[in-house]
This record gives C-alpha cells, sequence and structure tokens, in this order.
C-alpha cells in the first residue's frame, strides 16, 4: 500500500520581483510533524501561502492531502475543513471578542465543536468577552491555536505559533500538539525559529535558506547520530586524512575549530580521545549553513 | 457563501448599531436643516451602507484578517459574492430604517403644536412616493458606488484600492449630475417633474425612471460581482 501524503511538492516553485522559491521537492507522511526552519526572508512563509493556496505556485506540482493544488481556487472549501492553521499574528479583527470567534468557527466549519473550543479557551484561561485587541501576543496566538484545533483538522499548518509565547506556555502548546499527533492520521507542518520547539516536537526539519532547501534531515540523524566535536589544529589534520572526513563541517573559532561530524559514534569509535557531543539543531543549522566542508 | 456573509454580520454587529444609529443622527439633522423629509431618509440610506462597506473592507486589512479568512473553508467566489449579498442586505436594511425614520419625522410632526412643527416636514409636503423614491435613489448610488469600488478593492484591496475609488466616484457624480442635476438630461425631458408632482403624469414618468434607474445598477452591481469574484480568485496574498 503506497504511504499517504499530507503534504507532498515536486520542483515546485514560486518566483517574486527579488526573491525565488524552490524547486522544493517534498514530502510530509501523514501522521509525521515536519519541522521547517531558516532566517527571516528564507522562504518559510512563501511555503507555506503556495501550500494554504493563498498565492499561486509558478511551477512544479503540488498536493495537499492528496488534493493537486496548482492554483488558489484548487483549496476548495472542503479541503480547506480537513485543515486548521495559526499564521504567525493572531488574525482576527481587533474588535471581535472570544465569543464571536466561536461564532465564526460555527458558521465556517462544519466540523466546528463547541465543547472542545471551550474546553480550549478555558484551558488557555481566555474570557469569552475579552476582544482580540486587548489579548497579549502569547494570548492572542492561543486563541488561535484553539480555533484551529477546535474542528479537528487532519493537517495543522503552524507558522511562528510559538513565538511570543513564555516558556510555560511554549510546553502548554507542545503538549497540545503532541496529543494531537496521538492520532496518527494527524500531520503537522510546524515553521518556527524557535529550533527548540522543533527539536522537541519534529519528526523531520527541513531548513530553507534564500529559498532553497539548505537540508531536508530525520529529527534522529541530526540529535541522535550527529555530533560536535571539539578539535585542535592537530586533529583537523588528522581528521582530514581518515574516511571520517567524509560530510564533515566546520567553524572555525579565535581558538579552536568546531566540526559537525554526520555519525558521533564512528566519529568517537576512530578519535577516542576528541570529546564530542549530540549536535543541536541549532549547531546543525549554523554548521550547514556557515561552515566550510573539511 | 453563508459563511462570509455570518462572518460580516459577526465583525459588524456592534459597529452597524452604532453606524445606524449615527446616520440617523445626521438624518434627522439633515431633514431639519434642509426642512424635506427626503433629504434626511435618502442621506440615512446612502450614508450607513457607505460606512459599513469601508469599515468591512478597512477590517479586512487589519491583523491580515482577509489573509487568515482565505484558509477557512469558504471560497474565494463565496468571499467576493458575500461581500456583494452582505452589502445588499445591509442597504436594504437601511432603506427600510430610512423609511421607518421619515415615518417618525413626519409623526413627530403632526403631533407637535403649530408653533413648534416644521411645515415643510409635514406629510403634504413629503408624499410617500416620493420619500420611496429618494430612498431608492439613495440605494441606487449605494449599489453604483460598490460595483465601481469594490472590483477595485478586491484587487488591490482597501489602502491602495481607495487611491482609485474616489477618481471614478468624482466621475459618477459628474455623470449623475449631468443625468439628474438642474438642467440635467432628466430635466430637460421632464421640465415639470418635481418629487412633489410624482402623482402627476410627468411625476409618474419620473418614477418609472427612478425605479429603472435603480433596476439598472441592480444589475451593474451583480455584473460588478461577477468581476470581483473573477479577480479575487487570482489575486496573490
Amino acid at each position: 500500500m503506497n504511504m499517504p501524503y499530507a503534504v507532498k511538492t515536486e520542483e515546485l516553485t514560486k518566483r517574486y520581483a527579488d526573491f525565488k522559491l524552490g524547486p522544493i521537492t517534498l514530502e510530509v507522511p501523514t501522521g509525521t510533524v515536519l519541522g521547517i526552519v531558516g532566517a527571516n526572508g528564507a522562504g518559510k512563509s512563501t511555503l507555506i501561502k503556495c501550500l494554504l493556496g493563498l498565492v499561486a505556485p509558478d511551477g512544479g506540482s503540488l498536493s495537499v492531502l492528496e488534493h493537486e493544488v496548482s492554483a488558489p481556487r484548487d483549496m476548495t472549501a472542503s479541503l480547506k475543513e480537513r485543515i486548521g492553521v495559526v499564521l504567525d499574528t493572531c488574525a482576527f479583527v481587533p474588535d471581535m471578542r472570544v465569543a464571536d470567534i466561536a461564532q465564526l468557527g460555527r458558521a465556517a466549519y462544519a466540523a466546528w465543536d463547541q465543547p472542545c473550543f471551550d474546553e480550549l479557551v478555558s484551558a488557555f484561561s481566555l474570557a469569552e468577552k475579552k476582544r482580540v485587541k486587548d489579548l497579549s501576543r502569547g494570548m492572542g496566538m492561543k486563541l488561535s491555536l484553539a480555533f484551529a484545533l477546535a474542528h479537528h483538522p487532519e493537517l495543522l499548518i503552524l507558522d511562528e505559533a510559538t513565538a511570543g509565547l513564555d516558556p510555560l506556555a511554549r510546553d502548554e502548546v507542545l503538549d497540545m500538539l503532541r496529543t494531537f499527533m496521538d492520532d496518527e492520521r494527524h500531520t503537522i507542518l510546524l515553521a518556527s525559529h524557535i529550533t527548540s520547539d522543533l527539536e522537541k516536537l519534529s519528526d523531520r526539519i527541513i531548513c530553507l535558506d534564500a529559498g532553497s532547501v539548505i537540508f531536508d534531515e530525520a529529527k534522529d540523524a541530526i540529535t541522535n547520530t550527529a555530533g560536535v566535536a571539539q578539535l585542535r589544529e592537530a586533529d583537523v589534520a588528522l581528521l582530514a586524512e581518515s574516511p571520517q572526513s567524509e560530510g564533515v563541517l566546520l567553524l572555525r573559532e579565535a581558538y579552536h575549530t568546531k566540526a559537525l561530524v554526520p555519525d558521533r559514534f564512528a566519529f568517537a569509535r576512530t578519535f577516542p580521545n576528541v570529546p564530542v557531543t549530540p549536535a543541536s539543531v541549532d549547531e546543525y543549522l549554523a554548521f550547514r549553513l556557515k561552515g566550510e566542508a573539511l | 457563501m453563508s459563511a462570509m456573509i455570518k462572518s460580516d454580520f459577526i465583525i459588524m454587529r456592534s459597529g452597524l448599531i452604532q453606524l445606524g444609529l449615527l446616520c440617523a443622527l445626521v438624518g434627522v439633522v439633515m431633514a431639519v436643516l434642509t426642512e424635506s423629509v427626503m433629504t434626511g431618509a435618502a442621506a440615512m440610506a446612502a450614508m450607513t451602507p457607505f460606512m459599513c462597506l469601508f469599515s468591512l473592507c478597512a477590517y479586512d486589512e487589519m491583523n491580515g484578517w482577509e489573509r487568515f479568512r482565505l484558509t477557512l473553508p469558504i471560497s474565494r467566489r463565496s468571499v467576493a459574492y458575500g461581500r456583494y449579498v452582505s452589502l445588499a442586505l445591509i442597504t436594504a436594511a437601511c432603506c427600510a430604517a430610512s423609511l421607518v425614520l421619515a415615518a417618525l419625522i413626519v409623526g413627530v410632526m403632526a403631533l407637535l403644536p403649530d408653533a413648534m412643527a416644521i411645515p415643510a416636514l409635514s406629510l403634504a409636503e413629503n408624499p410617500p412616493e416620493a420619500i420611496v423614491c429618494a430612498t431608492l435613489m439613495a440605494a441606487s448610488l449605494v449599489f453604483a458606488a460598490a460595483a465601481v469600488a469594490l472590483p477595485l478593492i478586491m484587487r488591490l484591496g482597501l489602502t491602495k484600492g481607495t487611491r482609485l475609488v474616489p477618481v471614478i466616484m468624482v466621475l459618477l457624480l459628474a455623470f449623475g449630475i449631468w443625468l439628474m442635476g438642474d438642467s440635467g438630461l432628466l430635466d430637460s425631458l421632464f421640465p415639470d417633474a418635481t418629487m412633489e408632482g410624482l402623482l402627476t403624469n410627468a411625476g409618474l414618468m419620473f418614477g418609472l425612471i427612478v425605479g429603472a434607474v435603480f433596476c439598472g445598477v441592480l444589475i451593474l452591481y451583480a455584473a460588478s460581482a461577477a468581476v470581483a469574484a473573477r479577480i479575487y480568485e487570482d489575486r496573490q496574498f
């Protein structure tokens, strides 16, 4: 049986006057969490806009929940019914109250679950009479998340959804997303600058830079298998001559050199005296963006 | 489409009542100052929908609401058509409210002692047919202006669209004056027709023309909705 993909793109491109996204080939199997990371202007939001049918791709193909989307009009109401979205700001009209947003959800979604929304709103301590303009950024994002979850989407697309949340609230949100993923039919696409959130939640991480995919790796390959070694100049020379040098990236600092090694266990066996620690997504990102090949 | 219409009304609910009351006040003031119930009724029937339309379009641009709304299960065509239907419903409600306002003004004048009443605001000076005609003309103005403005706003957004809308409005106003002003086309065709003379043959013909203009504007409004829906389907956000 073919594995169903929540999102699949092939050679997807989108051009603006001063920016080009892609070509991007991406496969997000149903039941997984894809983290998208990249600097401001890297193309994360453009990719999400393509996925949501907010802009028309210029080339390649795109399917969302197994529906081909080649133009915004292909994003039908029935397809959007199955997608929950949290954009980088609380996108509701400032004068709306929390209760109005529930009414909006009832009007828009056939599968709107009012008790679920009420429960989430209560868990987030959002008062029904509170207006959107009176909510802090964090509270606004919680409201957006409650709205996105209350119609039981299959695919959740989050663009900087945890930005502006305090650490406790962020953990609360991440727990909620983990609970969402308990259902194997669910999928999350999470674009974020906060790599620790991606580390906690993602199964796979892609990094965009200047519109191109810099890496597309399973999270475990980054945080469990890859490692960062602290090298002296002599170690650098030894490493360069060893079979372990393949795929190694270096970042030279004032007094020492750091190396990203693809398999820290194999590296540790070859260089038992060189300290090597598991790589974080942040470090991996820095090496892939700024590192030099050995 | 019903989701889009409901969304517009949920957003405008509190604002609509405020705008309605404000415009009713303006209508009364205009009726008293111009000594014409028709002017007051027409002002209310035209002002409130205009203000609602621009408020709705302004809300669209706040917090990225318009972009987010496209992620809700509402097709782009439904967004465009829904906005036209929302405005039509608001205009119809405002026309009804302006007729009620006119009846109230006339009723209050009838109850006031002669010394306090303004004779020009009496029923005799403001026949119901004339008030209905004035309200219909106000609604025609709303629909004509929206038919021009909405496709631009749907394509460019309110901020950019409003740079072009006034230019087109001025041209429409000039056309309106050419059609209906003193020495305008209608005046030269029916020199004896006045609002008060609606029950005369020439006046009846004037009333028919008002009705025909209203129907023509409705057709224009529907055509504009089709154009706006087509434009909106291809807009990039």
